[in-house]
């Protein structure tokens, strides 16, 4: 489960990204996550989407340790994400579009390390190491260096990666942008089988279509604020558009004008 | 600190696999050095034999006033005489290396001779690179016609020699071999040490910071149950292996080098063995790995806060200037390793490795380096931490 409690998130800017920000910009800082609260339950997908700079990645990456809020509790299986981090990362699996591989390691190799970050035992990596090669048909190319995979194949290696220590809770930052059909929706699969084991997942995405097509929550952010979060069926009944994707322009463009 | 450990093996297995870093590690300190060294030994020494062997065309004029001399010059290998040459044309001849020098003989000469008087040769020549040999080579023909002169002009008038020296110098040089056999190397050895273990972390530094941040696997890692201080005292250990390696590679590189090369007179390769011995290795070494340290908090802190690698680049480019600077300042006359000297990073172990080479370390000395590079490496330590431990650097960019 991940609770967040009144998070905000602010950044503090350097006298040179002030200057970035133009001569209107008042203030030391700015804020990219202002007071947002949601909750992910166990064996539900979430879908947390936004127009780029909403504060999506911020937000994930608070939820995998890696920010820490500026206020508000974050709470993942009930370890609080800035006292207890590595409580959080150990049930914790994180795949986003920015997480890279190690072009100098074989896709094996790559995976073992992480199975060894969680000190897995030799018997559990094993198993839980045939199933995901078996599920993402890696056996082919698993004694391959990274470097020399194609980009499906490494996006394959990303999630065995982060999959292998059979995380409770999983996170997805757009794990689909820059894929081709077929590697998307290994992707997309992956994720459902996720949410029907029972996993938490959170998992955002510019593509709406799959967002519709996968989740049973749902958090809509512009500008660091919640604009929506409920399940997928209250908003299907609260919306004015004809489809998610209007739907979205309307409220982020609503957004725009306030 | 079993993941600091497994943190540790997939770096190196990661840089062991990285061409750029064997080749600052392994093939440019093990082979690239001695290959320059060795060769420019084998270079210097065939110039100078190529130099010693060259036949000089020298003009004579005025061989008339001594037919001794010139029967005397005819007798020497690898000299030719010209006779027609006026004296006006001489320089213009030497200028354009027609002729390589000149000896103009004065018509005095027979008159000087009998009445015991000086004889003013000239010798023409021309001064610059590689052309002092000849000048050289031809001042030793001529000391070997007069010097018997000489003796017998002692001879004749019944002197002593030693009524014209009042006094000569018997040198008694307390060093050893070794000691001044170091103290000569031992300002070398020192520079190539630090700037081996400098550029042996640097590149590691570099890929396992800014590389990693770039490629985007250092938010992979940290989203891993390694906290960033194991996953930093595991690329810290892992740039300060690199760093030594590169040493003990250079040494290695060093010896073979001496070892190999032929031209090095046999009792310096036996000065050079015993500098290179087990007792001063180890002492270098315990040097090293603190000052190793040192290095790799210091490049990895740069390294995660650059943006990208190019940027890391820049910035650790110049820092090889900043390193050289106190080894410049070990180098000056009358900087030895005392009680302040060896507080200052980088010039004491600079000083302390000429003291260990030539072999006159002072033991409370060796201390007082140790204990600075210790102090000096835990802060620097510290700092990384601290400063890895900020989101605006992590994800600075």
């Amino acid at each position: 489960m991940i609770d967040i409690k009144n998070v905000s998130k602010s950044y503090k800017l350097s006298r040179k990204q002030r200057k970035e920000m133009g001569s209107d910009f008042v203030g030391n800082s700015v804020l990219a996550v202002d007071n947002i609260s949601f909750l992910c339950k166990p064996g539900r997908i979430f879908g947390l989407i936004g127009p780029n700079g909403a504060g999506k990645t911020t937000m994930l990456r608070m939820i995998g340790t890696m920010l820490a809020p500026t206020s508000g509790i974050i709470s993942v299986n009930g370890f609080d994400t800035v006292t207890h981090p590595q409580s959080v990362k150990q049930s914790l699996g994180f795949l986003s579009g920015n997480t890279g591989l190690y072009d100098r390691l074989t896709a094996e190799e790559m995976v073992k390390y992480y199975a060894d970050l969680h000190e897995m035992s030799e018997i559990d990596y094993q198993k839980s190491r045939d199933r995901l090669f078996a599920l993402l048909d890696m056996e082919e190319f698993a004694g391959r260096r990274i470097g020399k995979l194609s980009t499906g194949m490494m996006q394959k290696v990303n999630i065995a990666r982060t999959m292998i220590h059979e995380p409770e809770v999983v996170v997805f930052d757009e794990p689909t942008s820059g894929l081709d059909v077929m590697a998307s929706r290994s992707i997309i699969r992956l994720i459902k089988e996720c949410g029907d084991e029972g996993r938490t997942v959170i998992f955002s995405s510019h593509r709406l279509a799959e967002i519709q097509s996968l989740c049973d929550d749902l958090a809509i952010i512009h500008k660091g604020e919640l604009y929506f979060n409920g399940t997928y069926e209250e908003f299907e009944s609260q919306k004015q558009e004809a489809t998610l994707e209007d739907e979205f322009i309307r409220m982020v463009g609503e957004g725009e004008h306030v | 600190m079993f993941k600091i450990f497994t943190i540790i093996k997939k770096e190196m297995r990661d840089l062991v696999r990285d061409r750029r870093t064997m080749f600052f590690m392994i093939v440019f300190p093990a082979v690239i050095l001695p290959l320059i060294i060795g060769g420019s030994t084998m270079l210097t020494t065939f110039v100078l034999k190529k130099e010693m062997d060259k036949i000089l065309t020298v003009a004579i004029v005025g061989e008339e006033y001594d037919i001794e001399l010139i029967r005397f010059l005819e007798t020497q290998k690898k000299l030719i005489l010209l006779m027609d040459l006026e004296a006006a044309v001489l320089q213009e001849n030497i200028l354009n290396e027609s002729i390589d020098a000149a000896i103009v003989i004065p018509n005095s000469v027979q008159q000087n001779l009998r009445s015991h008087k000086s004889i003013e040769l000239k010798l023409y020549f021309r001064s610059g690179k590689g052309e002092s040999l000849k000048e050289r080579r031809l001042n030793r023909i001529l000391e070997g016609y007069f010097s018997p002169i000489q003796e017998s002009r002692y001879l004749s008038l019944n002197l002593d020699k030693e009524v014209f020296e009042p006094y000569y110098i018997t040198k008694i040089d307390v060093a050893s071999e070794q000691e001044k056999f170091g103290k000569t190397i031992g300002t070398f050895l020192p520079y190539m040490f630090l700037l081996f273990c400098f550029s042996g972390a640097m590149y590691p530094a570099l890929d396992l910071g800014a590389g990693e941040k770039e490629r985007g696997t250092l938010e992979t890692i940290l989203t891993s149950p390694a906290s960033q201080i194991e996953i930093l005292t595991g690329k810290f250990v892992v740039v300060s292996i690199f760093g030594i390696m590169s040493v003990i590679f250079g040494l290695m590189g060093m010896l073979a080098a001496v070892k190999l090369n032929s031209d090095i007179p046999e009792e310096i390769v036996s000065i050079a063995m015993t500098i290179l011995g087990a007792k001063p290795v180890v002492l270098i070494l315990s040097l090293l790995i603190p000052i190793a340290l040192f290095f790799a908090s210091f490049l990895l802190s740069i390294s995660f806060y650059a943006k990208t690698f190019k940027e890391a680049q820049s910035i650790m480019g110049p820092l090889n200037i900043l390193i050289i600077f106190p080894i410049m300042i070990g180098l000056m006359p009358g900087i030895t390793l005392n009680v302040s000297t060896a507080w200052v990073p980088i010039l004491n172990v600079s000083l302390a490795m000429n003291d260990i080479i030539s072999g006159t370390l002072s033991w409370p000395l060796y201390a007082e380096v140790m204990l600075s590079l210790l102090f000096f490496t835990g802060c620097s330590m510290w700092l990384s931490v601290k400063f890895v431990s900020r989101e605006e650097v992590i994800f600075r960019g």
